[in-house]
């Protein structure tokens, strides 16, 4: 590991271990994986640690810590299993997403749900609304204080977990600047899930459609000003992008740490196979993008922690590590040679669980159309 | 209810060389909460319900104290309090340390029931707890695999070999507890966090107002001195992987029952 | 070495009998041609004069009464500390049991005497004795050294010690004591957790298993080998705790301790609660999927398959005759 953890970070980690030793035993998320579920109940002794809320400031329940030592607590929690990590990530990045966007009532409230041990969902998506965020057709509509929210939204990390989201509505036909954000609790009623999705990979994490139909929300729940959901949405995403990187990390780590032991324990030619010239070139190769992706991944989370949005940052952390960990991870399954497809063995899972990551929170090619356009503002100044 | 939880801090073993020339674990050695007072700690944050409040204290070297006690308000402590004497002359030898830590206990006072746990894994001994109760005199139950409070009295299951021991006390009381009464909680980063600026308070044993210094004489009397040595090196084991040959590993293992005279 | 005599505390348990001669046995190796006495508690003089007059002690001292139970460990602590605080003495040697364990405690309390537990080994040096025993879960060793003309009590751990002391020796002095003055007992339920006469821990093979075995099916089948090997049935706490086989079975920190000739742990990982229940066995087999389970350093002979699939095939193998 290239980075230099400070003592309470060692900690910090190690409680990691401790957590992830007890509750996500190789074993058990072989299990969990198998089915395509998690148990809801094994996010209680997550709840109870505080995994949901490191980064939210005390005030509102949570450990107060930097970006940069979450990223390492979940680059950490991730090479246990990055569908259970990022069932948390989504739950402090809703939350974080109204902390930048709206007020402090707000905030609170939403804290006051999730604090004791609550799932939260950003629902931004819908079936033919992507990567065009601007095409949303849910509705918000106007009554009185309230605003009425219609529509149906696509592949809602815990949608059908969540007490609480953050979802985008369309209040005016004006295309993107037509977009609201709003706080909506689970308990305001009219607010369904549909079906599980059955996925490749992140099979511990909860993917569903949310149905809202006629869910009254009171206008103090409205995220921002009329108009300025995208900007909303975009600005967590940026925040996003950077985690969804770091457990990208850890699992490229646990690609390493398998195919190393792998490497030295399996004999081949009367020698373990990591005496082998083209073995060792892969394993090198691996270390090699796993320790980049890991110092990238810091530093973007630095820039975070002094107050940088990190537009250009974010999106190269995001599409340069997700594109690493496809290669670190098919590499480990060529290590592991036949026994690497079979699922009696690690190394499969970690194939299937890394390809999302090139697709979900903007794809790898939207963002490097957000890396030109930066540069290009950048060069013209 | 009101806890009070006596905890230790332990070396850990890291890589050889342990020991030093002395025969003792090298004082470099990573130091950590001994696990059967993890258990402790726990039993006291069940027993605290909503009104009540969990102790911890600590008798050692200064820092190691520190550090264990930190982990014990992670945990969930309400309160942690380092213990320093001079009574204790001879650092090897533990014989007299319950007697100290029943002073601090008597000084800090308000309690309800003082945790420790059965033994601590650097010396697998067992005996602070009972000279806790002695000095205090109060009951002493060790072993404890279940604690429940009711109506002021505390229910204990004990553990042993063949059978169960059910029985109760009036409190303050002084329990034992072994390994299988619960799973310690891992800390949350909250706590971790309140604990890293939590102040602990220092209490000082400067005599012994419990037990008259020709007893106090009389207990240290016997043990002299105390040093580690390593445990005998078991060869490595022979390891054949059954998928490969899995008739040659049961023949093997047919010989070796032979050679025992086991067949 | 020493003027003051030693002392053996047996306490009278059905259970216990070959453990307390094993504890005479232990002493009279320990401490060579020192005088040991022993004193007794027991609810009647028979059978425990029967069963030690025979054990070649100094002086066997039986103290009785009717409602003697183990259980009342309060009770059990006072009259013995009363005995003792009467007689002059140097060490006093307590089984390492948990129940004789709890009331050496209350003793050690009593009498304001030292107490050093599971004692292994005891040699003798200049004016005293170095005890042995093990700490750090067995990974190391702890030497103490204590004063031959001061009192301590020691808790020993007779696992180790297969030979009970051989009958036809005298015993110089037996005193019967009937205890008139019996403390006040604590109201306590023991509930025995099986009532047959347990096997576990005195048996010569052990067939144990753990979480790899999956279910109670997989230790039917280890039965079924402990049964063939003429051996014992034994668990790791994962397996009891998943109600696959019943509490007597657990082997380790908070059950038993077993040092048979050989030892076949099967799907057990190898923590250090179940290892320091095993890992003075004398010849110990491993069988685990994992390669890195730690119960392969405790091995002798180690099996890296699945524990089901090698047992049934050791079976099959057991009911051919044997060609020799």
């Amino acid at each position: 590991m290239a980075l230099q953890y400070t003592d309470e970070q060692k900690d910090f980690l190690q409680m990691v271990k401790e957590f992830g030793d007890q509750y996500l035993s190789p074993k058990d998320v072989q299990k969990y994986d198998q089915a395509g579920e998690c148990p809801e109940d094994l996010f209680k002794p997550a709840f109870d640690m505080g995994l949901h809320m490191l980064e939210i400031p005390e005030k509102y329940g949570g450990a107060g810590l930097s970006y940069e030592t979450t990223a390492m607590i979940f680059e950490k929690l991730a090479s246990y299993d990055p569908g259970y990590a990022i069932t948390l990530v989504s739950t402090f990045v809703a939350l974080r997403s109204v902390m930048i966007a709206g007020n402090d009532d707000q905030v609170q409230r939403f804290a006051d749900i999730i604090a004791p041990g609550a799932f939260a969902a950003f629902a931004l998506s819908e079936a033919d609304a992507g990567t065009d965020a601007g095409s949303v057709q849910a509705t918000a509509t106007r009554d009185g204080d309230d605003y009425i929210l219609n529509g149906e939204k696509a592949f809602i990390t815990n949608g059908s977990l969540a007490d609480v989201f953050v979802g985008v509505f369309r209040t005016s036909d004006d295309g993107n600047k037509g977009l609201s954000a709003f706080m909506v609790e689970k308990s305001r009623g009219g607010i369904t899930a549909g079906k599980h999705e059955d996925k490749m990979g992140l099979r511990l994490s909860n993917t569903t459609n949310v149905t809202f139909d006629h869910v009254r929300v009171p206008a103090k729940n409205r995220i921002g000003e009329e108009g300025a959901g995208l900007k909303a949405a975009l600005n967590s995403l940026n925040l996003s992008r950077a985690f969804v990187a770091t457990l990208a990390v850890g699992i490229m780590q646990r690609a390493l740490d398998e195919a190393v032991k792998y490497a030295q324990a399996r004999q081949q030619f009367g020698k373990p196979i990591i005496k082998f010239e083209a073995v060792q070139e892969m394993l090198a190769n691996m270390a090699m993008a796993t320790e980049a992706s890991r110092l990238m991944v810091n530093n973007t989370m630095k820039m975070m922690d002094a107050g940088s949005l990190v537009r250009k940052e974010g999106a190269m952390t995001k599409a340069f590590v997700t594109d690493q960990v496809q290669k670190v991870t098919s590499d480990a399954v060529q290590i592991f040679g036949g026994y690497g497809v079979s699922r009696e063995f690690p190394v499969e899972k970690l194939m299937r669980d890394c390809k999302v990551f090139q697709i979900f929170e903007g794809t790898n090619q939207i963002q490097r159309v957000t890396i030109a356009h930066e540069l290009d503002r950048e060069y013209r100044n | 209810m009101k806890s009070l939880v006596f905890i230790k801090s332990v070396r850990k073993l890291n890589a050889d060389p342990q020991l030093d020339a002395q025969g003792q674990v090298n004082a470099d050695a990573d130091v950590g909460i001994n696990y059967l007072d993890k258990l402790a700690i726990e039993a006291g944050l069940q027993l605290a319900g909503t009104d009540g409040s969990v102790t911890v204290a600590s008798y050692g070297d200064p820092k190691a104290t520190e550090s264990t006690l930190r982990d014990g308000l992670a945990m969930g402590a309400t309160k942690a309090v380092a213990i320093t004497s001079d009574l204790l002359t001879d650092q090897s030898n533990q014989v007299g340390l319950g007697v100290i830590l029943a002073e601090a206990a008597a000084q800090l006072g308000d309690y309800d029931v003082i945790l420790t746990g059965d033994q601590a894994k650097d010396d697998a001994q067992g005996c602070v707890g009972l000279r806790l109760a002695n000095a205090l005199k109060l009951p002493y139950f060790d072993r404890v695999n279940d604690l429940t409070a009711a109506d002021g009295q505390l229910n204990y299951q004990l553990l042993w070999e063949h059978g169960k021991l059910n029985g109760s006390t009036a409190t303050p009381a002084v329990i034992s507890v072994t390994d299988t009464i619960n799973k310690p909680r891992l800390p949350s980063f909250k706590t971790k966090m309140t604990a890293k600026r939590a102040k602990i308070e220092s209490l000082a044993v400067d005599q012994l107002t419990l037990m008259d210094d020709a007893t106090w004489q009389h207990l240290n009397a016997a043990v002299v001195a105390q040093r580690f040595v390593p445990k005998p090196e078991r060869p490595a084991a022979k390891i054949v992987n059954y998928d490969d040959d899995g008739d040659a590993a049961i023949k093997d293992m047919m010989a070796v029952l032979q050679q025992q005279s086991i067949i | 070495m020493t003027e003051r005599p030693i002392y053996l505390v047996l306490l009278a348990d059905p259970a216990f009998t070959d453990k307390n001669l094993n504890l005479i046995h232990f002493a009279q190796d320990a401490f060579n041609d020192q005088p040991l006495n022993a004193v007794v508690v027991a609810p009647a003089s028979e059978p425990a004069v029967t069963d030690y007059e025979k054990a070649g002690l100094n002086e066997l001292d039986v103290l009785t009464y009717a409602q003697f139970s183990k259980a009342k460990v309060a009770q059990t602590a006072a009259t013995i500390s009363e005995f003792l605080t009467g007689q002059s003495h140097s060490a006093v040697l307590f089984g390492n049991d948990f129940g004789t364990t709890s009331i050496a405690k209350l003793v050690a309390a009593q009498l304001h005497e030292p107490l050093i537990t599971h004692i292994n080994d005891v040699s003798a040096v200049d004016d005293g004795w170095q005890l042995q025993k093990r700490v750090y879960n067995g990974n190391l060793l702890q030497q103490l050294t204590v004063k031959a003309n001061e009192a301590a009590l020691l808790t020993v751990d007779v696992a180790g010690v297969n030979d009970k002391v051989a009958a036809g020796k005298q015993v110089t002095v037996v005193k019967n004591r009937a205890v008139t003055k019996v403390a006040t007992a604590a109201d306590v339920s023991y509930e025995a957790l099986s009532t047959a006469v347990d096997q576990l821990e005195d048996a010569n093979v052990v067939v144990a298993g753990g979480r790899g075995m999956q279910g109670p099916e997989g230790f039917e089948l280890l039965q079924q080998l402990a049964d063939r090997l003429h051996g014992s049935l034994g668990a790791s706490r994962v397996a009891v705790d998943a109600g696959w086989v019943g509490k007597e079975t657990m082997i380790g920190m908070t059950g038993k301790t077993v040092v048979p000739d050989v030892y076949i742990a099967v799907g057990i990982s190898g923590a250090f609660q179940h290892t320091i229940g095993m890992d003075q066995s004398k010849y110990v087999i491993a069988i685990n999927t994992d390669p890195d389970a730690a119960i392969f350093k405790f091995a002798d002979y180690g099996i890296v398959g699945d524990g089901e699939t090698v047992v049934k095939q050791l079976l099959s193998q057991l009911k051919t005759p044997v060609a020799s």
